[in-house]
């Protein structure tokens, strides 16, 4: 029973590993490019510490508001300092860092949660499912930003309250996906087969059916990272998600904004990285999604 | 000279310093007067004036209720002056140290036409509402605890007797608790009722109040001191600056508060703009909570105000344009100041004082709320860092109102005091005394042995050589920060 599984999988993953090199050599520029950013805000953020030349905490109350290197400004200061004197190069590192950590951590939790609640309304079907579909529902029916905000602003906002709430945002496309693809490849030759065999459930389902159905996940999680980022900078915007000292892009944005018109740098550099990290997964993420997909082959 | 008087009130009123205006020459067809639109970071939950004592209470009670005697703020060219004048009382004289018999000034009218009487300020100032155990105001007690009868002699004069000899009664009478409210429609409509339609004798009336988003007032055109000069007046709540500044620009507001000094310029570019400072008896303090863990140690706390460095606070955040106090010590006090005492910043005896303490590293978190204190945000990161240099482990929770901030567990927190009659018992004894909100929230009065010397006295002499009392107070449990122009 080991080796039939095996088998399955070894059949599987040369031709997915020969596509994708295939597809990396048939890249477009404008996807290098994104790749590119991105590469470049993950390495960011991780070696934070290393390449920022102060901590984001670090005030400096005589040298506030200067400009940017090239606007008169201090190669002290290459992207010049906020209204605390802090400099806005190192708190936009560190900035990088958070919101892909946050928006990491809960698409992760969020990918999770949805495919095990999924796998579940698959495998019992009968009133679990219907619950888990109720939830699934009621979750794609109330706009989150709604949740989010009554619940940040009821029990206060935490850093882990605010992740573990990033985690509840997408699970119910995870589960919904999870659920239909998992119902249909119940039936395929190769599941029943292994079950027959006397596997358990656990193992069909790791094993098997969700290395099967892992490329419409891996879309999905391309398209729920921008989104987890775009929730985090418009909840931190608000002044609801991550809280001062801490630093995140949308905190910057929205403590910049009063000195759009006096300090523009503050809230313009992070909006820069916003923009290009979401529009990078986007446009990467579709083209995996293309590369991926079967049909449009 | 009318339009001068009324554009002053309505600017004491906003207590909007720094504050900016923009005056819209939008005039109706038959009432050439503008209609003012105010944005504020915050409006009061109720209009009862005596129940709102807080900042953003205060500047709309201005322009809606009148006190019997008014204190002349304008007097002294730094707007603290403290000479008292007529107002709704016409003459007031002393028979003795503990009698006042008020003068009113005739045909003064109630925004429900009816006339001022003896009734209504007897009402005003009955026991059960400002004083007495089981008052309807709790915090009225901090400033008329020492009456011991109000009645009314005829239709125009009324009678105030203290318990104790007490030099301050006029100046309690010009004070943030002493709006005289109209009788009738009080009775008729509760306190709750009163709070949502309030009646009083001021310049503009109630037309449309809407909790948390705007309170409407029109020009009440039989005020005593002549027609105001603007047909109506609304305060919006505007929460963020940047939205409070956006629509001065577009002209959506024609004043706006809460003005950080270091936006002032930006303002400026805007055409018909102007910035207005001044600098208010109000000071931002911190709130310690003993019960906190290590909080307890008096030394910690000592540490934790010895570590602020108040002058680089207003000097980075305030363009120095706020003035560091001598803690509870105002130069309004006149006999009662004491020259030459300031709030220290001496990290090396704070670092002493910890070690000293066995302060090992608990956890010390500074709750604050962001948009109430204008820059109080920022100064707390800088707070925060500035304790973290010490040495102390210093931690900041945003919260989002002052309900989560007093709730459980809170250690530091955030407050302002205003100096309200110019007197230490106008200032620290209101704020911190046993009616004030520290004392009463926690339900345990603390100054026990200080109380009857400090609460009144006859003689200016005697309490000019009591100056020490503001002593009375633990040294670390409030340190004031920044004179400066914002509110609570």
């Amino acid at each position: 029973m080991v080796g039939i599984g095996d088998a399955v999988e070894t059949a599987a993953r040369p031709s997915g590993w020969r596509r994708l090199r295939r597809g990396l050599a048939a890249c477009p520029p404008l996807v290098s490019a994104c790749a590119l950013w991105l590469a470049v805000a993950v390495g960011v953020a991780l070696v934070t510490e290393l390449i920022s030349p102060y901590h984001y905490a670090q005030i400096d109350l005589r040298a506030r508001l200067q400009p940017p290197v090239l606007l008169g400004g201090e190669w002290r200061h290459a992207l010049g300092t906020d209204e605390l004197g802090r400099d806005v190069m190192s708190r936009l590192f560190y900035s990088i860092r958070m919101s892909l950590l946050v928006a990491l951590l809960g698409t992760a939790i969020g990918a999770v949660l949805g495919t095990m609640l999924g796998f579940l309304a698959a495998h019992f079907r009968g009133w679990i499912d219907d619950l888990i579909m109720v939830l699934v529902d009621f979750q794609a029916s109330m706009p989150f930003i709604i949740i989010a905000l009554s619940v940040l602003a009821f029990f206060g906002s935490s850093l882990t309250l605010f992740i573990a709430l990033m985690g509840l945002f997408g699970w119910e496309r995870y589960a919904r996906l999870v659920r239909g693809m998992t119902l249909s490849a119940k039936e395929h030759g190769y599941a029943v087969a292994i079950r027959q065999l006397g596997a358990s459930p656990w193992r069909v389902y790791s094993r098997h059916i969700l290395p099967n159905i892992a490329s419409a996940l891996i879309v999905n999680v391309t398209l729920n990272f921008p989104e987890h980022i775009i929730l985090e900078t418009g909840l931190s915007f608000l002044g609801l998600g991550v809280q001062p000292p801490l630093t995140s892009l949308g905190n910057m944005v929205g403590y910049g904004r009063e000195y759009l018109q006096s300090a523009w740098w503050i809230a313009v550099f992070p909006g820069i990285a916003i923009v290009l990290t979401t529009l990078s997964m986007s446009i990467v993420g579709d083209w995996i999604r293309d590369r991926l997909d079967p049909t449009l082959r | 000279m009318t339009l001068n008087k009324t554009r002053r009130r309505l600017i004491a009123g906003t207590l909007a310093a720094p504050f900016v205006s923009r005056i819209s020459l939008a005039f109706a067809q038959s009432d050439r007067r503008p209609s003012l639109t105010v944005a504020v970071a915050d409006l009061p939950p109720t209009l009862e004036p005596a129940l709102e004592l807080s900042n953003v209470g205060t500047r709309i009670t201005y322009s809606v209720f009148d006190t019997l005697i008014r204190r002349d703020f304008l007097g002294s060219p730094d707007g603290g002056g403290s000479a008292l004048k007529p107002h709704l009382a016409a003459s007031w004289q002393r028979n003795g140290a503990q009698e006042l018999v008020v003068e009113l000034r005739r045909g003064v009218k109630f925004h429900n036409g009816d006339e001022l009487t003896a009734d209504d300020v007897v009402f005003t100032f009955a026991h059960g509402r400002l004083w007495g155990e089981k008052r309807t105001i709790p915090e009225g007690a901090a400033y008329f605890s020492v009456l011991e009868g109000v009645e009314a002699l005829d239709r125009y004069r009324v009678r105030f007797r203290t318990r104790v000899p007490d030099v301050l009664l006029e100046h309690r009478l010009s004070s943030w608790a002493s709006w005289i409210v109209n009788r009738r429609a009080y009775e008729a409509e509760g306190i709750d009722g009163f709070g949502q339609r309030p009646v009083g004798t001021g310049p503009y009336r109630a037309r449309r109040l809407a909790r948390d988003q705007a309170y409407e007032f029109e020009a009440f055109d039989e005020y005593f001191m002549g027609p105001p000069a603007a047909r109506t007046v609304t305060f919006r709540s505007i929460p963020q600056l940047a939205t409070r500044m956006a629509g001065l620009a577009s002209g959506e507001f024609d004043l706006i508060t809460n003005v950080p000094p270091d936006q002032i310029q930006t303002i400026e570019r805007g055409r018909d703009v102007e910035a207005r400072s001044v600098v208010l008896a109000n000071s931002h303090v911190l709130v310690f909570d003993e019960r906190g863990p290590a909080m307890g140690d008096k030394r910690v706390r000592r540490a934790l105000s010895l570590a602020i460095d108040r002058q680089a606070l207003v000097d980075g955040l305030w363009l120095g344009r706020a003035k560091v106090p001598a803690s509870h010590n105002y130069p309004e006090y006149g006999a009662m100041f004491v020259e030459g005492r300031q709030l220290r910043y001496d990290p090396a005896q704070a670092r002493q004082l910890l070690r000293e303490a066995g302060y090992s590293g608990e956890r010390i978190v500074y709750r604050a709320a962001p948009n109430y204190y204008t820059r109080s945000l920022e100064a707390a990161q800088v707070m925060v860092e500035m304790w973290k240099a010490v040495g102390i482990n210093a931690a900041l929770q945003v919260v989002e109102n002052f309900t989560q901030m007093r709730g459980a567990g809170q250690q530091i927190g955030q407050w302002s005091n205003s100096t309200r009659f110019p007197d230490p018992l106008g200032a620290v004894w209101v704020a911190w005394g046993p009616a004030g909100e520290p004392q009463r929230r926690n339900g345990r009065p603390r100054t026990p042995s200080t109380r009857p010397a400090v609460r009144s006295s006859a003689r200016p002499i005697r309490r000019g050589a009591n100056s020490s009392s503001p002593r009375c107070w633990t040294p670390g449990k409030t340190s004031a920060r920044a004179r400066s122009s914002t509110s609570r």
